[in-house]
């Protein structure tokens, strides 16, 4: 199987970001598995590239070239992002990882989400006054959402 | 000859935000549209080339707040049909209500609820 991770949202934004080492790991995870892993960031996300050096990374690509990437791709995993839009609108087949923001609001029809079974009693923070800084300055909202969950249900959204 | 209505469509938030308009847009396209934005345009316009929508869609030149205001006025005084798409809540959603004083032809998304769903009830008159 073929998937593209997108870990990355605006800058301004970087709390509705999953944890990069959570994407590592999963990225990880799917080449054990002997899946084809593509990593893709933004304009103003190449410094995680960093954390992806065994990865095929792409980085700032154009719409042309987002949708030539996603071509075959069998499931995208990225945040509450442009990206999830944008991959949603071009009939990808689309995992998002939900933090802070409410999927209720913003999750595009046809894609899937997760979020933390974890109870909160922030989640999701997104509107209040303390949104992005939920639990004393830090958005706890990604809290007990661990890499397994998100591959178990990236398989189960593929049926293997 | 183009005869499809012409309607303008406002949205004041960010460009994986504005998706969910053009979402509308492909859903809707026996109308031509008139997309007033915040974002950057060459980047709307690539956005919009790379999504098969079927009908005329241009960008209003503007991305300042006030030149952004000024355009809509523009549009209301000609007795254009105007929709705030969603999202449109807090700041935007004031504004978009003050402004709707102004035209009967303005309509306003919903407030509440997820953006795609919000615009696909939208009935454009």
């Amino acid at each position: 199987m073929k998937f593209i991770i997108c870990p990355g949202s605006a800058e301004n934004q970087k709390f509705k970001r999953w944890p990069i080492l959570k994407y590592l790991e999963l990225a990880e995870l799917y080449e054990i598995n002997q899946h084809t892993v593509t990593i893709v960031l933004g304009p103003e996300e190449h410094y995680l590239s960093n954390f992806f050096l065994k990865f095929n990374v792409v980085i700032s690509a154009s719409f042309d070239e987002l949708k030539q990437i996603s071509y075959n791709a069998n499931l995208i995993v990225c945040n509450d992002s442009f990206l999830l839009h944008y991959f949603s609108i071009i009939n990808c087949n689309v995992l998002a990882i939900y933090g802070p923001t409410d999927p209720d609001r913003t999750l595009p029809p046809n894609a899937f989400k997760i979020i933390s079974k974890k109870t909160s009693l922030y989640r999701p923070c997104w509107g209040k006054t303390y949104y992005g800084r939920c639990e004393n300055g830090r958005c706890s909202c990604f809290d007990g959402l661990d890499v397994q969950d998100v591959y178990k249900k990236s398989l189960n959204i593929l049926s293997i | 000859m183009n005869k499809k209505k012409d309607i303008v469509l406002i949205n004041f938030w960010g460009l994986g935000d504005l998706v969910a308009t053009l979402k509308f847009i492909k859903n809707n396209n026996n109308f031509n549209y008139y997309i007033i934005s915040p974002q950057n345009h060459n980047l709307i316009q690539k956005l919009i080339s790379t999504i098969s929508i079927n009908t005329t869609i241009s960008l209003s030149p503007y991305e300042n707040k006030t030149l952004i205001i000024m355009d809509i006025l523009k549009n209301i005084f000609l007795g254009k049909s105007i929709i705030f798409t969603a999202p449109l809540s807090g700041k935007s959603r004031k504004l978009a209500k003050f402004l709707s004083y102004f035209s009967k032809n303005i309509t306003l998304a919903k407030e509440k609820g997820n953006s795609y769903l919000i615009n696909e009830e939208i009935e454009i008159f």
